[in-house]
């Protein structure tokens, strides 16, 4: 399912890390236009991989 | 008279005027055999001309033309000759394509070069080769093989592919037996096919060459009169002696004359040279007979019998060789001397049946019955069974066995020890009086933090995590503690929502406190930005009711800030 996500380290990839999933279940409109996109690109993008069992949560302010 | 005459002719030729000259008419003069037109026509003559009249020597040439064979002559004077006349120049008949033709011949003087290669150079007058190579594939030989006899290899195999010998025949009389139960012999009248089979008394098969023959036999058995089955018995004989195991049995049936059997099978046999073959019949009813008939369309005749011999293997004819052959071609190899005095050797040996006198005077011939009772006195090997019986112990095994089964095996000693306290469980008097020790809850569990962690800031704390619980419970209070470490820090978090995890025994809710999102128990929570930070943000936090009321959480609410680690501990009551 596409999500927006925390970007991940990959320096840390292949050890237990976090995988954050930005919260937009009230959010309507495309995710491209969520303000976790766009006011940090840097920080955040829009993934379709499927989310993992032990995922963590953000409700972006 | 006379000058009367001679007058008259002096007067006439003085009277006579002289030829006169007159041109020649404007298409030609015709003079004997000649004319002179368009064209100069000549004498023609049958053969080689010859002059009609004397031409003098040097005077005049002359010409003729051959219309037998047509061909032109010329005379000349000079030497009183006709010449053929023939070429000329500018012919032009075929002169070139016969030249052509002639250069496409032999010359004689190339027949030596070209039969030079097949010359025979050197006298082969008596000469002779003991031996001769053959180049597989090219060359076909024949080659001497013993005695007067040769035999032939060919250019790729070995021998010529060998034929067997053979013999085909057949009697084309009604065969009948004069007495039941008697053995006869199935005639064979008439040769059809052989090559070193043959048949002699009328019955007999003669093979001259030794080898494995099959014999293959029809005969025509019909059953003539009478009624009720009969029987024939057809087999062969080998020099005048039944061979075993080769007869066979044929029961004719139905009516008379109406019920014809062909008895036919095969025979594989070996024999030597010279062997004589019979195929042998009896019967129990002279009624049978072995028929023959004669033809009808659209079938030729029908023999009484049909026999054929086909040699199997041994020395094929057309080998080039044959047994006697071989006799010649071994006896070089014989040792035919010097049996005399090897007979005379052997002579001298001893013969095993002069053992017996030689070592007689060597046996022992006494005091055998005094050795035959002290053996009789001694133990036999047999005896020791009986001797032990008494001594085995033959009872009581099931019962010992029995006896066995009851004891402890090693192997039980493990579950003689009770367990008789339930998992997760201590025992523990629970009232206020004495009383027997009752199982209390009792779990002291830890793994790794399975919850669902809701973060709410700018970016949640991120990396590799360690995220761990530890449940102790002592019968309904139960103590968590909920460890959440990270790599990297959040960016102005401001809350967090952390589910119990999934093997935390249910809070019970108090009374008055089962709605959704009410808090529940308190609890207390450390967010910090690392684990060796100096600054610390202690909450008081909670543990409530989730927002659906289907679930648990615990609630931190902060002032923005920066977290890499969290520790949360509470302790609640479960039912």
């Amino acid at each position: 399912m596409e999500h927006i996500r925390q970007k991940i380290d990959i320096a840390n990839k292949g050890i237990e890390i976090a995988y954050t999933v930005v919260n937009t279940s009230d959010w309507m409109l495309p995710l491209s236009q969520h303000p976790s996109i766009v006011e940090h690109p840097e920080l955040f993008e829009i993934s379709e991989d499927v989310i993992p069992d032990n995922a963590q949560y953000l409700n972006y302010i | 008279m006379r000058k009367l005459i001679l007058f008259l002719l002096v007067f006439v030729s003085a009277k006579v005027s002289a030829q006169v000259y007159q041109e020649m008419p404007q298409y030609g003069y015709r003079a004997n055999r000649m004319v002179f037109d368009s064209t100069l026509q000549i004498p023609t003559v049958c053969g080689v001309p010859t002059l009609k009249s004397v031409v003098k020597t040097n005077k005049s040439g002359a010409i003729a033309y051959d219309s037998c064979n047509a061909k032109f002559y010329v005379y000349n004077p000079k030497t009183l000759t006709w010449s053929e006349v023939s070429g000329g120049g500018g012919g032009s008949i075929d002169t070139t394509s016969l030249s052509n033709r002639i250069n496409l011949k032999l010359n004689i003087s190339d027949t030596a070069t070209m039969l030079n290669p097949y010359l025979r150079k050197i006298d082969t007058t008596n000469k002779f080769v003991n031996r001769i190579t053959r180049t597989l594939g090219n060359d076909s030989i024949i080659y001497f093989v013993g005695a007067n006899r040769f035999a032939i290899k060919d250019s790729v195999g070995t021998n010529p592919a060998p034929v067997g010998y053979y013999g085909a025949f057949q009697d084309t009389t009604t065969q009948t037996a004069l007495v039941t139960n008697t053995a006869y012999g199935v005639k064979l009248g008439v040769t059809d096919l052989t090559n070193g089979v043959t048949v002699a008394n009328n019955s007999k098969i003669k093979i001259a060459n030794a080898g494995i023959y099959n014999i293959q036999f029809s005969l025509q058995l019909e059953k003539t009169g009478g009624s009720g089955n009969m029987i024939a018995d057809i087999w062969i004989r080998k020099n005048n002696v039944n061979l075993a195991g080769t007869n066979g049995k044929i029961v004719l049936t139905g009516s008379a004359n109406a019920s014809p059997i062909v008895a036919a099978w095969n025979y594989v046999v070996a024999v030597s040279s010279n062997d004589s073959l019979e195929l042998m019949w009896a019967t129990d009813n002279l009624n049978v007979k072995i028929i023959s008939d004669v033809a009808t369309s659209p079938h030729p005749s029908t023999p009484s019998a049909i026999l054929t011999v086909t040699q199997q293997s041994g020395i094929m004819a057309g080998t080039g060789i044959s047994p006697l052959d071989t006799a010649n071609m071994l006896s070089p190899y014989l040792r035919k001397i010097d049996t005399l005095s090897l007979s005379n050797r052997i002579n001298l040996k001893l013969n095993i049946s002069d053992t017996s006198t030689m070592l007689s005077k060597y046996l022992r011939k006494t005091d055998t019955a005094t050795l035959s009772n002290r053996i009789n006195l001694k133990l036999n090997i047999s005896d020791t069974a009986t001797m032990l019986n008494p001594y085995l112990r033959k009872i009581d095994t099931a019962t010992l066995s029995n006896r066995i089964n009851l004891k402890l095996n090693i192997a039980d000693t493990s579950t003689l020890q009770p367990k008789s306290i339930s998992s997760y469980t201590i025992l523990a008097n629970n009232t206020s009086a004495t009383a027997n020790v009752t199982a209390q809850a009792f779990r002291d569990t830890s793994g790794v933090y399975n919850g669902t962690i809701t973060w709410t800031g700018t970016t949640a704390p991120s990396g590799a995590t360690n995220h761990t619980y530890r449940i102790t419970q002592i019968g309904k209070c139960v103590t968590i503690n909920i460890s959440l470490v990270y790599a990297t820090n959040s960016v102005a978090t401001t809350k967090l929502v952390a589910t119990l995890p999934s093997g935390a025994p249910t809070p019970a809710q108090p009374t008055g406190l089962t709605s959704a999102s009410q808090n529940i128990y308190v609890a207390n929570a450390q967010l910090i930005s690392s684990a060796n930070a100096t600054q610390n943000l202690i909450h008081r936090t909670t543990l409530r009711n989730n927002a659906g009321n289907n679930g648990f959480e615990f609630l931190i609410d902060t002032n923005s800030g920066t977290v890499a680690q969290v520790n949360i501990t509470c302790q609640y009551w479960t039912n």
